[in-house]
């Protein structure tokens, strides 16, 4: 890395942390931790172009919550100016109201953080999700047939693969991510 | 024992030579084998531990970004299948600070490594080799920022060993190849040097005893061979102009005994020569000496007989015009005694008497002046001193004293000098070349041509007094021109010329006058004798000069 894209790397760094200074007072640990493990699963994970309209059409995380939640706030904040590939990071949070506003809402997302607040038509819908999705539980207790499922075992979160659910998307799940995580499910897991 | 000392050495010489020869060729062909080999091997140990880091640093990057440092502990145990593998390590570059921070390591069971502080990462080369190990590191990269570093270190030992093991292959190798060049060349050595040292042997026992008949036998038909070939050609040489010498130091030797013999005989012959010599040049001295007295006699005998020529006249006329004086003088007694004598008689005789008187005086003061004039010209003849006079004159008194010998020849004598013209010099030799000059002209230039024209020149320049004599006579012959100068060199011997007169000439210019003298003569066309030589000019002397007229 050079000087420039060191200072501009940590320039971002900076407004990042400070702009999240002061919500970390009541920032929950975890919640900075999966925040930026959903982020840097762009890094190991790769996306078919036909998952972008243009070259430089958006990237959205959709976090699926009813709630006023922390983590929507921490992402829209954390993510501005990056970037997956040339596609720009966005967040988009997904409520029951904008459900019923949107017709097919999941379409426009790449990633989908499915929370235990999360209403219950994404749960269902993502049976039939889209083939370049990439979900994501956050908890065990959710029942969604996401690809990753975050685990929190002696305080430490950690992630598990389905690759059912993997081999079904058109999504690519770098070696090295594979081997972090911490179980894979499915008996036929060939990619 | 010295010619031992010198075949050792030669042979040694040539040891070492061929021995160094072989040392350096080996090693020149060796020495970039060998650094080629190792280049080689450390770019194989390099490239194969780079591949391996490089696995390293890929797969390291999810467990530094999802902080998994058990994932990357049991990525880098992968690295004991590679026995080379020391010892890896893995650290992390903390987003926040920018501090380094040891993560993750594989250490091998029989390393020793130490692994450098975080820090050295930053400042150091990425590839080290150092005795015992090969220590790369790099950075781990993810979407072009630095999250971490691989540092591998690679143990050496083998690449040592591999190097330790070639050079000594390669040292057993040269040795044994020097071992074997050494036992072949002195197997070789002897059969090799043999030749040089017979010729050696047979050069020094020549040297000691002079026996020339010596020869090396000739072993082999190569350059030694050709060598012993010319050896003893040189050597037959040798023994040729040795026995050529031999008998030219008898023949010398028998010539020597002989020559003393011979140099006696010789100078004894030679000083019955030499004396023979000195009479001759003794007479031959007398005779040119008696010869030249004779010449100068002769000149004074023609001196005197034109002396009594020319005072026979005056004294003739003085005694007639006397007698006559007598006869009138006894008539005018015979007259006076019969008393017969008349006035017309007495005045008669004192007419004749004071004619008579008159032809006696003048008669007589003629004798005297040509006495006067002879006498100074004999005396200068018969003296060589220097005194001051006028040189018209001079020649004027020579012609007077010469009339007798020119009256049948009777040339014309014209001179060119000036009246005034006095000079300090040998009145004598003058007289004496002047009267050779005109005597020569006489007898050989007008010998057939009575009344030829002879001008005598004279000018002066400051102290050099140039005579320039001339005649129209029949000229010198060119056979004896070059020579005429010459003793004895004359066309009239037996009739009357004694060939010494162009001789004394020479002598009175170049010796007693300290001039030169030259002539230039055509056959019929004369000869000009030019004289040339120095004389002062005694100013104070002029006035004093007596007058002689003639």
């Amino acid at each position: 890395m050079g000087p420039a894209g060191k200072a501009l790397f940590l320039s971002t760094l900076c407004i990042f942390l400070c702009n999240n200074l002061l919500a970390s007072t009541t920032l929950k640990p975890d919640v900075k931790i999966r925040a930026a493990y959903i982020y840097k699963f762009t890094k190991f994970i790769s996306w078919p172009e036909t998952a972008f309209q243009t070259s430089t059409s958006n990237f959205t995380i959709c976090i699926a919550n009813n709630k006023d939640d922390e983590i929507s706030k921490f992402l829209k904040n954390g993510l501005f100016g990056r970037y997956y590939k040339s596609h720009p990071l966005i967040v988009e949070k997904i409520t029951a109201d904008s459900i019923g506003s949107k017709q097919n809402t999941l379409d426009q997302c790449h990633i989908l953080y499915i929370t235990e607040s999360a209403p219950s038509a994404i749960i269902e819908q993502t049976i039939n999700t889209s083939p370049h999705l990439l979900t994501i539980n956050a908890s065990n207790n959710i029942n969604a047939n996401s690809i990753i499922n975050f685990l929190e075992i002696n305080k430490r979160i950690i992630f598990s693969i389905d690759s059912t659910q993997l081999n079904k998307s058109n999504i690519n799940i770098s070696a090295t991510l594979l081997t972090l995580a911490r179980n894979i499910k499915g008996a036929d897991f060939d990619k | 024992m010295t010619n031992s000392v010198k075949q050792t050495s030669l042979g040694k010489k040539l040891f070492i030579a061929t021995m160094l020869i072989i040392l350096f060729s080996v090693t020149l062909v060796v020495l970039p084998v060998i650094y080629l080999n190792i280049s080689d091997a450390k770019q194989s140990l390099l490239e194969q531990s780079l591949v391996d880091l490089d696995l390293i640093t890929a797969n390291s990057t999810a467990g530094l970004l999802f902080d998994h440092p058990q994932a990357i502990e049991e990525l880098l145990k992968t690295l004991n299948k590679a026995p080379k593998v020391s010892s890896a390590h893995i650290y992390k570059l903390s987003e926040f600070t920018d501090e380094i921070a040891h993560y993750a390591s594989y250490r091998h069971p029989d390393s020793s490594y130490r692994a450098p502080e975080a820090i050295y990462l930053l400042s150091n080369e990425e590839i080290k080799f150092t005795t015992d190990y090969l220590q790369i590191y790099t950075p781990i990269h993810l979407d072009n920022e630095v999250i971490g570093y691989a540092l591998m270190a690679v143990s050496t030992n083998h690449l040592n060993k591999s190097i330790l093991r070639a050079i000594s292959i390669t040292a057993i190798i040269v040795l044994s190849t020097l071992v074997v060049v050494a036992i072949i060349l002195k197997a070789q050595q002897s059969r090799l040097l043999q030749p040089v040292l017979d010729l050696t042997n047979t050069a020094e026992k020549i040297i000691n005893n002079h026996d020339y008949s010596l020869r090396v036998k000739i072993q082999s038909h190569d350059e030694i061979g050709t060598l012993t070939q010319r050896f003893n050609n040189m050597l037959d040489a040798i023994e040729n102009y040795d026995q050529i010498r031999n008998k030219n130091e008898q023949v010398i030797k028998n010539l020597n005994e002989n020559l003393e013999i011979k140099v006696t005989e010789r100078t004894q012959q030679l000083n019955i020569s030499n004396q023979e010599l000195q009479t001759t040049l003794r007479e031959l001295h007398d005779t040119q000496g008696y010869l030249v007295e004779n010449e100068k006699m002769a000149s004074l005998g023609s001196l005197v007989a034109g002396v009594a020529h020319e005072i026979n006249t005056p004294l003739g006329i003085s005694l007639t015009a006397a007698s006559h004086l007598l006869n009138e003088s006894h008539e005018l007694q015979e007259n006076h005694k019969k008393g017969n004598l008349t006035k017309i008689m007495f005045e008669q005789y004192q007419q004749d008497c004071t004619e008579s008187t008159q032809i006696i005086v003048n008669n007589l003061h003629r004798a005297a002046n040509l006495v006067k004039s002879f006498k100074q010209v004999s005396v200068d003849q018969s003296s060589e001193e220097v005194r001051s006079f006028n040189v018209k004159q001079y020649l004027q008194d020579i012609l007077l004293s010469l009339q007798p010998e020119l009256k049948q020849r009777k040339p014309e004598i014209t001179l060119e000098i000036d009246d005034h013209l006095i000079i300090s010099s040998f009145p004598g030799a003058l007289s004496q070349i002047i009267t050779n000059l005109i005597m020569n002209s006489v007898i050989h230039a007008f010998h057939n041509n009575p009344g030829g024209i002879i001008n005598i020149k004279i000018l002066k320049e400051d102290h050099l007094l140039s005579l320039i004599y001339t005649d129209n006579g029949a000229g010198i012959d060119p056979m004896i021109l070059p020579r005429i100068f010459d003793p004895f060199i004359t066309t009239k011997r037996g009739a009357g010329g004694s060939g010494l007169g162009t001789h004394i000439i020479y002598n009175l210019v170049s010796q007693l006058l300290g001039g030169n003298i030259n002539v230039v003569s055509k056959l019929n066309q004369g000869a000009t004798f030019t004289i040339n030589f120095p004389v002062d000019t005694p100013d104070t002397l002029a006035t004093d000069i007596p007058r002689i007229s003639v």
